[in-house]
């Protein structure tokens, strides 16, 4: 039994205040008359006829208390369990991390705990009011403050699973908000995780439990020579020795098949050497099904190989040449010899020379420019001042840092080039596409300024590199399910879409490109296409199931067929009282009435 | 109380009724009293003042002579008849409005008056507790204001044993027993019955009430007090209450009625708001203790 109300409870210490008027009304008036031989007679008259007589008095405060109590439970509106009923403001929470995807006997528990969580729905009382809450990397609340059976059993089966790892328990803090919003509630958790309420009412369905499973924990690989080296760890998370058979695949083509015995609990590496270059990702995979499905295969995409290559010419500047060098997949070359007619770069870099001819391929560079070009025009020694880095797609990750340099050169800003630094308003570095070339220049000497100092610079010769050179961003060789894929990698390109594992496709905006792509429950190999300076290009990612929800997926208790709100006998709100308690103080009332005036 | 509480209108219709002694000694029971009119062929007994309405040939004309007054000679023959007026003088009398124990006097005097004024002979008894105060034995109309003066100063205190008072009485004969009462009182009244039995008394119960004892005007939880014994008694008026009391009441007077029949007495509930002209011209005419 519990109450709705419970304040009016508060109105208790009321009922002695009944019993203080009977005391005073006990007081009786006095009166002097003739004789009392009349009334003897008629009280030890009464008195032998109803020995209970003189209980009358007590029996109207009896009634009176009783009504007043009446009166006080009706005003805090009790309500009564009803066994088994479920009722009152229900919160279901559903677990769909990627471990509820694991198996219990030919039904995954995320359909277990859905089927439960409908039955409870359907097996609950009028009065009902429902809340669902999803859970897989974050929680989410699908509905609130549903009255509909149907409706919330509809809402319940839409619950789709996912890859992600994900846990009720970090996110209880929402759920204890949702919880809290209701005088009372009672909270269902359908989970495979080990938890606690706490402080909430309600109780928590465990659906983990043991089962036959080997998952891959991890894939990597290193180049070795012309060839990679691939390494795959594979754990068991069964009770039982497991004999397993992995299979490598390099894109679609298989490569390599090992077995693999296990003990439980153990995990073991594999090796996969002399897997030839060629191929954009390579994949493996565990034959057997098994418990958990999801696990049993992981991609990894493989870095481009292709190198760029650059030729630095520089008397001597140690900054350019250790920024250049940090860059991977960068070839660079130095010279001071201006007379050369260079040819087959993908860029060239002049850092304070300025050579007799200049290539016709590849991009430019210009560092501090003695003396104007075909290009731009050169201009005197200034004196300097605070450098700002503009908002600009080349200044990415640096924009808004600023620096100082003691002189500049007072040059122009050419027409077809964007400012990217400038000190006061001169523009002291700028980049655009002058006659097909991608040129660049920075107006003065790095030595003649902290810039070197500053954790912008070597990002800022980062980005002017992949710039003028073309070089994609590698970015990682796989993301885990749920996680945001960074698309930032490349800049200007257009008509973006993103191909599914499944072959789902999906158009991204350019502007939404800095966000990243977060659309990642499903494993395998997603397409990112798009155009950039009318050519197409293409990108993959691999996306693999996150290994430490198969680790803990087959931990804990199964509850899958306890009976809800009779397991642990806690309270699930049923009949309302107030109603008959209401009717019983009017009855008792008008016997009440009825005692007094007839006085039975 | 004076002899002034009766008009003179009411004091000459009270002088035309007279104690009805036949039907108070029974029939056959060869009572002395054989008329009304006194008779004038026994022995001479005393004589009273003539006042109207008495026969003229009864006039001691001798006395007449020596004294220039009109006298009436009685005869000890007519004398015989010995009228007891037996009071309660407890407290439980003194209550009520109006007051019973006011209609009791009024109500013992003028019986005492028709006693006298019809040459009975007559004693008034006051019942005090265990004891009784008696007055003289009064006879001829002339005494009445020593009656009335007797009535005067009677107090109301204590409990009355009317038991125990009225057996101090000694009888002289037969005779009429008259007790005025609200008989409040504890004990049974068959001894009392029977002593009055044996004595050859012709017994009269005038069991008087106060409107207040008849129909108690009471409401919700009160404590009575009895005026007498101090006792107290918490009580729940409820209508039911209110039943029973009046079916008790009823019960108790039943009861009186029963216990005088049985006795061969005459019973009479008065109440003390009744006029005494409806008393004595309607209730006791009616029960014929008068005519």
């Amino acid at each position: 039994m519990g109450f709705n109300n419970p304040y009016a409870l508060g109105l208790l210490p009321l009922l002695g205040l009944i019993i203080l008027m009977y005391m005073l009304k006990q007081q009786h008036e006095e009166m002097e008359i003739s004789s009392l031989y009349l009334w003897n007679k008629v009280l030890s008259q009464s008195e032998v006829k109803k020995p209970w007589q003189k209980l009358k008095n007590n029996i109207l405060m009896l009634m009176q208390l009783m009504a007043a109590f009446l009166i006080i439970m009706a005003l805090a509106n009790p309500f009564i369990t009803k066994g088994k009923t479920l009722g009152g403001n229900v919160i279901i929470v559903i677990d769909r991390s990627g471990s509820m995807n694991a198996y219990h006997e030919g039904r995954t528990r995320l359909d277990i705990a859905k089927a439960m969580a409908q039955k409870a729905i359907n097996e609950s009382g009028k009065s009902s009011v429902f809340t669902l809450i999803s859970v897989d990397k974050t929680a989410k609340v699908e509905f609130s403050g549903v009255t509909d059976k149907n409706e919330a059993i509809k809402a319940v089966e839409a619950i789709e699973k996912t890859n992600m790892s994900g846990s009720v328990k970090e996110n209880l803090s929402l759920i204890k908000a949702v919880y809290r919003q209701f005088e009372s509630a009672n909270v269902l958790i359908y989970t495979d995780e080990e938890m606690e309420l706490d402080d909430m009412k309600g109780e928590v369905i465990a659906l983990g439990g043991y089962g036959s499973n080997v998952g891959i924990g991890h894939i990597s690989y290193s180049e070795d020579g012309d060839a990679y080296t691939v390494l795959v760890r594979v754990k068991s998370t069964s009770q039982e020795p497991e004999n397993r058979e992995l299979a490598l695949y390099g894109d679609d083509k298989l490569l390599a098949l090992k077995d693999v015995k296990l003990a439980p609990g153990e995990s073991s590496s594999l090796l996969f050497d002399g897997i030839r270059r060629g191929y954009r990702y390579i994949w493996a995979e565990l034959t057997e099904e098994d418990a958990l499905q999801e696990d049993n295969r992981a991609y990894l995409v493989l870095n481009s190989t292709e190198k760029k290559s650059v030729l630095l010419f520089s008397k001597k500047n140690v900054f350019v040449e250790k920024a250049l060098s940090s860059i991977e997949g960068l070839e660079v070359y130095k010279t001071d010899d201006v007379s050369i007619r260079p040819e087959g770069y993908d860029l060239y870099i002049f850092d304070g020379i300025t050579p007799t001819s200049f290539p016709n391929d590849g991009s430019l560079f210009f560092i501090n420019p003695d003396e104007s070009n075909p290009y731009f025009k050169s201009g005197k020694t200034i004196e300097g001042g605070r450098a700002d880095m503009l908002n600009h797609d080349l200044n990415r990750n640096i924009d808004g840092f600023s620096f100082y340099i003691s002189k500049i050169k007072n040059m122009e800003r050419p027409y077809w080039a964007d400012a990217l630094i400038q000190v006061g308003n001169n523009t002291v570095a700028g980049a655009g596409i002058y006659g097909g070339k991608k040129i660049a220049y920075m107006a003065f000497d790095i030595h003649d300024s902290d810039f070197p100092l500053d954790a912008s610079f070597p990002i800022f010769m980062y980005n002017m590199a992949t710039y003028l050179t073309d070089m994609e961003e590698q970015g990682k060789n796989f993301y885990f399910s749920g996680e945001t894929i960074p698309l930032n990698f490349i800049s200007s390109i257009q008509g973006t879409e993103m191909e599914h594992p499944d072959g789902k496709k999906t158009s991204i905006s350019e502007d939404l490109l800095d966000y990243g792509y977060s659309d990642t429950n499903s494993i395998g190999i997603y397409k990112l296409s798009y155009k950039k300076d009318d050519n197409a290009g293409e990108k993959i990612f691999a996306v693999n199931f996150p290994p430490e929800e198969g680790n803990k997926a087959f931990q804990g208790q199964w509850e899958g067929e306890k009976e809800t709100g009779n397991g642990r006998g806690y309270t699930l709100m049923g009949m309302n009282l107030q109603i008959p308690i209401i009717i019983f103080v009017l009855l008792l009332l008008a016997a009440e009435w009825m005692v007094y005036i007839r006085g039975i | 109380m004076g002899n002034g509480i009766f008009e003179p209108e009411f004091l000459k219709r009270l002088e035309r009724l007279s104690l009805n002694m036949e039907k108070l000694t029974g029939a056959g029971s060869g009572g002395l009293r054989k008329s009304k009119a006194k008779g004038s062929s026994v022995e001479f007994s005393d004589f009273r003042e003539y006042s109207y309405g008495d026969d003229l040939r009864r006039v001691d004309w001798n006395a007449y002579g020596r004294f220039e007054k009109l006298f009436v000679k009685l005869f000890m023959e007519e004398r015989e008849a010995m009228v007891n007026i037996f009071v309660d003088c407890s407290r439980s009398m003194d209550f009520g409005t109006p007051k019973k124990s006011v209609m009791g006097i009024q109500l013992a005097a003028a019986v005492a008056f028709l006693a006298l004024n019809n040459m009975d002979r007559l004693c008034i008894n006051l019942l005090k507790k265990d004891a009784m105060v008696s007055s003289n034995v009064l006879g001829g109309k002339g005494q009445f204001d020593i009656c009335a003066s007797f009535l005067d100063n009677v107090g109301f205190e204590g409990t009355t044993n009317m038991d125990k008072a009225i057996k101090l009485k000694k009888f002289g004969g037969r005779g009429l027993s008259l007790v005025i009462s609200d008989f409040f009182i504890q004990g049974s009244l068959e001894d009392l019955m029977k002593y009055l039995m044996f004595y050859k008394q012709d017994i009269v119960f005038l069991h008087i009430l106060s409107p207040q004892e008849m129909n108690p005007e009471l409401h919700g939880q009160v404590r009575l007090k009895d005026s007498e014994t101090g006792e107290m008694v918490d009580v729940d008026i409820t209508p039911s209450i209110n039943d029973k009391y009046q079916k008790t009441l009823k019960d108790f007077k039943a009861s009186l009625k029963e216990l005088t029949k049985k006795y061969g007495g005459t019973y009479v509930t008065i109440s003390s708001a009744d006029s005494l002209e409806k008393i004595l011209f309607e209730d006791m005419i009616a029960t014929q203790i008068i005519k």
